[in-house]
Parts: C-alpha cells; sequence; structure tokens
C-alpha cells in the first residue's frame, strides 16, 4: 500500500478525515469516562447520557466525512461545550472546598483536543465557502 | 500544593526527561531544519492525516529512545525502548516518502500497548501520565493506520470500531491498574505492626525501588503528592504509631454508631457496606487539623442489622492544602478529583485519559487521610480495608442499628 500525495483539491477530504477520527477518539473518551460514573454511583441511568454523547460523535463523524455543513457546526458546539466545561471546573475550584487538577493528558484530551477540532472545522467550512461544495460521493 | 505541583506529580521522576525532550521535538525541528538543508517540498502536500501519522510517530519515537535516560532500567527494556523508538522513526520517514506504513504501525502499536498493560497491571510500573500520554499517542496513530483511504462502508466501520474500542479497552486497563496499584500500596503494613495499635515499632524498610513510589500518577480519581523522602525515621514511625493509638482512644467513645450521631456525626453517601463515612461538618475547620478529639469523620461497616467502628478520616479544612504529615511517608494524604454530574444529579471519576463523563465538570476534595483502628490487615494508614475482613468483623464485633434507629 503507498500513499500517493492528494491534489490540492482533496486536501479537504483529509482535514474531514482527521476530523472524523478525532470524533471517534472522543466518543471512545467519553464511554470510557461513563465507567467512572457507573462505578461510583452504582445505577446503570449514568450510562444514558454519555451513551447518547457518544452516539452523536459517531453520527457527527460519519456525517463530517461526508463533509456536511450542519455536521461541522454541530462539532463546533459539541467542542466549544467541552471547552466550557474545563473552565467551569477552573472555577469551580476557586471555590475553598474545591480545586481543580489540570493533568497532562487532561491538557492534551480537554484543552487541545477540542480546540483542534473547532480549527479544523472552521477550515473546512471556509473552504467550502469558497469553493463549490464536495458531493457526497467524494468521500 | 499548588497546580503546578499537582501537574509534576502525575509526572514518574524517571519520565520526566523523556517528556521533556519530546516536548521540545518541535523547537528542535524548528532550528533544526537551515542546519539539514531542508527544502520544501516540491510536490503537493502529504494529506493531513498522514502528517499527523508522522507527527505522531516521530513523538513517540523521540520518547522511547528518550525514556532510557531516566529510566536506568535493565538492558534488555533499555533496547527494547530503543528499538521501538528507532521503529517509529523509521515508520515516520516511510509515510515521509509515501511507502508503506499502515500495518507495520498497527502491528508496532499493538505490541507496544501490549507490552505496556501487561507491565502496569503486573505491577512492573505504576501508570503516569507519561505513559498514559504515550498510550493516547499510540491510539491516535492505531486509529490513523486502520482507518485508510477505503471506501467499504464494511471495512470503514470495522475501523471505526476498532478505533472507539482500543480507546475503551486501553484506558479501562490503565484505570483499573491505577486503583489495583493504589490498594496496594501498603508501606504503612511495613512499617507498624498489630494495624497500628500495638505501639509497636519496627525498623524502617530498605530502598528496594519503586515498591514505596506509588503516588496515584494516573490522577484517575486520586491525587497524591510526591514523596519527599521515601524512609522514614524512626521518630516519624513513632509518631504515626502515637497517632494511629491515639485516634484510637478518642474515636473509641463512638464504637455505637448511636453515639457518633448524637455527637453530630451524619451520613454522606452509602449508608450500607464497608466504608459508611459519617461526617462532622463543624469540624472542618483549621482549629481541627488532624486532631485526634475531632476528626472529621468516622468510618463504618454497615451490614446485616450491624453496624462497627472501622476508624477515622483526618479532612483538610481548604482544598489544595497539604496535611500535616507527622510520620512522613507513613501517614501520606490523598485527595480525590471527581466529576460533578447534573443529569442524573451524582458524581464519577475521571478516566485516565483526563476526562469526566458528558456534561460533567471536574473537581477536586481537600486531602484526607484515613485512620483505621480496628487492625486493618493492611495497617492503620491503608487506603482502604480488605471487604471481607471488615464484614467479617461486623459479625463478630457488630452492634444493632436498623434502619438509622
Amino acid at each position: 500500500m503507498t500513499n500517493a500525495p492528494l491534489a490540492t483539491a482533496d486536501r479537504r477530504v483529509g482535514r474531514a478525515e482527521l476530523i472524523r477520527l478525532l470524533l471517534l477518539m472522543t466518543a471512545g473518551f467519553t464511554l470510557l469516562a461513563m465507567f467512572g460514573e457507573i462505578v461510583l454511583m452504582a445505577s446503570p441511568w449514568y450510562a444514558v447520557l454519555p451513551i447518547g454523547k457518544a452516539i452523536l460523535l459517531l453520527v457527527l463523524a460519519r456525517k463530517v466525512a461526508a463533509q456536511r455543513r450542519w455536521a461541522l457546526m454541530a462539532t463546533i458546539v459539541v467542542s466549544a461545550l467541552g471547552l466550557t466545561g474545563f473552565v467551569a471546573s477552573s472555577l469551580v475550584g476557586l471555590i475553598p472546598q474545591l480545586d481543580h487538577t489540570l493533568t497532562l493528558t487532561g491538557l492534551i484530551t480537554q484543552i487541545a483536543l477540542p480546540i483542534t477540532l473547532i480549527l479544523l472545522c472552521a477550515q473546512l467550512l471556509t473552504t467550502q465557502q469558497q469553493h463549490h461544495p464536495v458531493p457526497e460521493a467524494a468521500r | 500544593m499548588s497546580p503546578w505541583q499537582t501537574f509534576w506529580a502525575g509526572v514518574a521522576p524517571d519520565h520526566a526527561a523523556a517528556l521533556i525532550v519530546t516536548a521540545l521535538l518541535p523547537v528542535i525541528w524548528w532550528f533544526g531544519r537551515p542546519l539539514t538543508g531542508h527544502q520544501p517540498a516540491a510536490g503537493p502536500p502529504l494529506p493531513l492525516t498522514q502528517r499527523w501519522a508522522i507527527a505522531g510517530l516521530a513523538a513517540t519515537g523521540i520518547l522511547h529512545l528518550a525514556l532510557p535516560i531516566g529510566h536506568h532500567d535493565n538492558a534488555l527494556l533499555t533496547l527494547g525502548f530503543v528499538a521501538a523508538g528507532a521503529a517509529y522513526l523509521w515508520l515516520a520517514t516511510r509515510v515521509l516518502r509515501q511507502r508503506s506504513w499502515r500495518l507495520l504501525t498497527a502491528l508496532l502499536v499493538t505490541a507496544n500497548l501490549i507490552g505496556y498493560l501487561i507491565v502496569i497491571t503486573a505491577g512492573g510500573e505504576e501508570p503516569d501520565q507519561v505513559g498514559i500520554l504515550t498510550a493516547l499517542d499510540e491510539l491516535m496513530l492505531f486509529a490513523l493506520a486502520c482507518n485508510g483511504p477505503s471506501t467499504r462502508r464494511l471495512r470503514r466501520a470495522a475501523a471505526s470500531t476498532a478505533t472507539v474500542g482500543s480507546v475503551v479497552l486501553v484506558g479501562l486497563v490503565i484505570w483499573i491498574s491505577s486503583f489495583a496499584a493504589h490498594q496496594a500500596s501498603d508501606l504503612d503494613a511495613t512499617l507498624t505492626k498489630g494495624g497500628g495499635t500495638s505501639g509497636e515499632v519496627v525498623d524502617a524498610p530498605h530502598d528496594d525501588g519503586h515498591q514505596h513510589d506509588h503516588a496515584a500518577r494516573a490522577q484517575a480519581g486520586v491525587i497524591m503528592r510526591a514523596l519527599a523522602d521515601h524512609h522514614p525515621t524512626t521518630e516519624q514511625i513513632r509518631a504515626a504509631e502515637q497517632l494511629a493509638t491515639k485516634t484510637q482512644a478518642s474515636i473509641a467513645r463512638f464504637t455505637d454508631i448511636h453515639a457518633a450521631i448524637a455527637a453530630g456525626y451524619q451520613p454522606s453517601g452509602a449508608t450500607a457496606g464497608t466504608e459508611v463515612h459519617l461526617e462532622n461538618k463543624s469540624f472542618d475547620s483549621k482549629a481541627y487539623i488532624l486532631d485526634a478529639d475531632h476528626p472529621q469523620a468516622l468510618v463504618y461497616v454497615i451490614a446485616d442489622g450491624k453496624a462497627s467502628l472501622l476508624g477515622a478520616v483526618y479532612r483538610m479544612p481548604v482544598a489544595g492544602r497539604p496535611g500535616p504529615e507527622p510520620g512522613a511517608a507513613i501517614t501520606r494524604w490523598h485527595a480525590h478529583n471527581i466529576c460533578l454530574t447534573p443529569l442524573p444529579p451524582g458524581a464519577g471519576l475521571p478516566s485516565p485519559f483526563g476526562g469526566c463523563s458528558a456534561l460533567s465538570i471536574g473537581a477536586t476534595m481537600p486531602e484526607m487521610m484515613h485512620v483505621w483502628t480496628v487492625g486493618n490487615p493492611g495497617g492503620p494508614y491503608a487506603e482502604s480495608i480488605d471487604q471481607k475482613w471488615a464484614y467479617d468483623y461486623n459479625s463478630k464485633h457488630g452492634k444493632p442499628w436498623q434502619n438509622g434507629s
């Protein structure tokens, strides 16, 4: 298997494919974190929201690969929500009885990953506006 | 403990050099370009996924090559790190030269991840932030390798499933290994006999490497400060024994759970099982830090209509402030980082990959320390108590307790 360099017209496909992969990994992170709630609260009800989010991310991954505009915008919203959660955690840490722990992996998955997704989606949306929309079959 | 100290507490000292070298990689690359006569590629640029693969392979390769700087392991493991690092860098050049790389990358990543998981589950190494970060990078490489340009629907679905599944599986094993290492950190048991209630002091242990270095570095539910010194002095061992003895004498008045409730202790969380905590919020004050007469919480085992006092919990009034350690490495404090979730209201634990569940926010509680006063086989300062032992103890010594009455 060899990797032929893509023509500039197909750069968007590569970008969309990367967003898809990052969304798949985010879905994995969400499902993993779900176990932390289920174990601590000992109730299956705590699986509902994470599974719902994971399904949403999987749908977005599929639709982003097809370069759907709504999927790109929804990915930006979901990623921004994740960043908001991180900011909220930092603010909660200002309460004397609580603290906020910043970890190396948290930096990657809670800050770098959503920012990267937002930037990639924004770039793709921008290039879509500059060119004709790519047909669904292009993926 | 400042956020910076907490951040570095997650990095094992023997992995710090590798992390720094890897973090400097982009800087080295940027400044090294003129020296190597780097010329921009003449043809069209590689797809973004392949450029990410090059970056990921290079970062993982450099990290593996740099691991022996601080690791000081046996020659075989050092050779393994160097070989893996070289293999990753070789694969990076293959991507750059547009040669096949996906299958080899997937195989190398799988072998490396399996090796890492075996090491941490066997107790050879505690999962730390650098190890987990490397696993994250390798999981991304696995995703890039598996999700090729195929347009076959079934193949893409299988690759997507493998991507999500590998993240969950690797994360779960790291998580379980981290908690297993935390539970097994029984330094105090080697230093005190009879559950810390006999007052008998034994010799300080000899240095045996990682055994005493547990610091919950996965930071996935438990946060601990790094130890300044793993070897407590005889005075510190004696101080730890005295604290355990004093605590036991003080809370003996709460052997009957009714007495604790009458004194203002209220259940918080579970009301049955081996770790039922009764808290007295009025003792969350600077005036009562490590005060044996005013412990912030009591721990009971409650089962079969009986309740038994197991020990006390000391808790700092403010989060982020280190608790005093009269017994040094024996009397170690820990904090819990949790995820607060609104739907439904509750709490969870952050995963080893640093994330909370959907719509949750993270928070870290004040430092706390358990002191078991009933001869816990793990010692008076163990992180937890063996459930079977606690239930057996309760069946023999428990006092009647029915539905909160």
